[in-house]
């Protein structure tokens, strides 16, 4: 258990008449940043939701965590009554019927996320950035031991989008997270991933793990050598679809 | 023209009243088949306490109706949301109601309640409550699904799910049901009173016995004005809602 923080083995999903996954297995290690990538409609979503517990496998089994397990999702999905504060309490306050002390409980947080000044502001008063910030924050004040993630930062601008990253990454690093990013951005898993999880179309499978290299590795060798890797990978997919 | 935009409602009820009794000064209109405003508000004041006694009626039958027709409403369209099957089941009784009329139901009340308020106040409840129910329902039915979720991830119990989203959620549908029952609840309150007695309603009944167009259209006025009070005090209170927390931003 110490070498793995969550794990899903052998997982079959079937949704009506389609299999989603098969036979699926992927192993979580503690403090790493997992990157799950693959086409629209492999399944990336579906094992986030299984790790959530939002969705229940046919069969295998899922190990989840021992502490808890934390979701942001693709759009930041604040409740538009609640400020900001409010929003990022939300998780305290449906677990235990109230958010203790909200100060002391919220501040950390909104500081974090460089959100202490707009504390008091209603979600339609913030930018696309700020909304996911409070997103990210409300996901960690449960102080998760596994972070999901479901492309958070499709919808931000560049600039945003690698401001997040970079907070993503002073999160991980100062709690020793655990992170699973579905993302379609080869340049964003670089960026952010220790291990690069390669999804294929059919069942959703992993065909591939790319694992950032020991040692120093600037950011346009390891976008050269994963877009090789994932170029591959995709080829082979192709080919394989050509022939089924 | 914005600054105007506060004014806009005022300044054409006073331009139709100017053209109406402008048109009545110069004869364009039978002044006996359609008084002038200035003969409507001489009978009203002639009259005043014959019409602050009926208004006043009205007006207790009115506020207590809506009050009876959004509370019972706003509790059967939760208890409904609950279950689809109690939806299935009650609904076509809801529907009943509302598409049978009033006036066709009023005698019945009548022998059930005898004449008087109380069958004022269950005319216009059984018109004023079907809105809240429709609308209310539709609006607690459609939570968005991805902020149900988010409260599926956080294990939320079915009271903190209803409590902490999908009551806030449904503030626009339960706003826009209330607003439609106001106005529904004074005709239902008129027609109530048409057969039950009391109130303006059956000031204008007597009225139309006497061939007193004046008063029915003094009458037709303090109905029209105390629809229009219900509707603006449901609008202030939104106003202050919306200032305590931003209800109608989409979710």
């Amino acid at each position: 258990m110490a070498d793995l923080v969550s794990q899903i083995q052998n997982v079959e999903l079937q949704f009506r008449e389609r299999l989603i996954l098969k036979d699926f297995s992927l192993v979580l290690k503690p403090n790493t940043v997992h990157v799950l990538m693959g086409p629209s409609g492999c399944g990336k979503s579906t094992v986030l939701r299984l790790f959530a517990g939002l969705l229940r496998a046919n069969s295998g089994t899922i190990q989840l965590p021992e502490k808890s397990v934390s979701m942001v999702f693709q759009e930041p999905r604040l409740l538009p009554w609640l400020s900001v504060r409010e929003n990022i309490l939300l998780p305290l306050k449906l677990k235990s019927g109230k958010a203790g002390s909200p100060e002391k409980a919220s501040a950390p947080w909104l500081q974090a996320v460089n959100l202490a000044d707009s504390a008091d502001l209603f979600p339609h008063q913030l930018s696309g950035g700020m909304k996911m910030r409070a997103a990210i924050a409300r996901a960690m004040i449960t102080s998760p031991q596994l972070l999901l993630l479901d492309e958070p930062f499709a919808a931000l601008d560049e600039i945003q989008r690698a401001n997040l990253q970079k907070l993503l990454l002073e999160i991980q690093t100062r709690d020793q997270l655990t992170i699973l990013f579905v993302t379609h951005s080869l340049v964003e898993a670089c960026q952010i991933a220790d291990e690069l999880h390669l999804m294929d179309g059919k069942h959703g499978k992993i065909r591939e793990t790319l694992v950032r290299p020991e040692g120093q590795i600037n950011f346009a060798q390891l976008l050269a050598a994963w877009s090789e890797e994932y170029k591959q990978v995709m080829q082979v997919q192709s080919a394989a679809e050509a022939i089924a | 023209m914005r600054k105007l935009l506060p004014f806009a409602s005022p300044l054409s009820i006073l331009a139709m009243l100017i053209v109406w009794q402008v048109s009545a000064n110069l004869h364009w209109i039978n002044a006996t088949l359609v008084p002038s405003p200035l003969q409507i508000a001489q009978t009203v004041l002639e009259q005043r306490a014959e019409f602050a006694q009926a208004a006043s009626e009205t007006c207790r039958a009115v506020a207590i109706s809506f009050a009876l027709a959004s509370s019972l409403g706003l509790i059967l369209a939760l208890s409904l949301s609950t279950s689809e099957f109690l939806e299935r089941a009650f609904l076509p009784i809801a529907i009943f109601f509302q598409t049978v009329p009033i006036i066709a139901i009023a005698p019945l009340l009548v022998i059930y309640f005898g004449f008087g308020l109380p069958t004022v106040i269950a005319a216009a409840t059984i018109v004023g409550i079907f809105p809240v129910i429709a609308s209310a329902l539709v609006a607690l039915n459609n939570t968005p699904p991805i902020q149900l979720e988010l409260f599926a991830f956080y294990r939320a119990t079915p009271l903190q799910i209803l409590w902490h989203l999908r009551l806030p959620a449904a503030y626009l549908g339960v706003y826009s049901g209330l607003r439609i029952a106001a106005g529904l609840t004074v005709i239902g309150t008129v027609a109530g009173e048409f057969v039950a007695g009391g109130g303006l309603g059956a000031l204008i009944d007597s009225a139309r016995t006497q061939q007193r167009i004046d008063v029915v259209f003094g009458c037709l006025f303090l109905l029209a004005l105390i629809g229009l009070s219900l509707i603006f005090l449901l609008t202030l209170a939104n106003r202050l809602v919306q200032k305590w927390r931003p209800l109608l931003q989409a979710l």
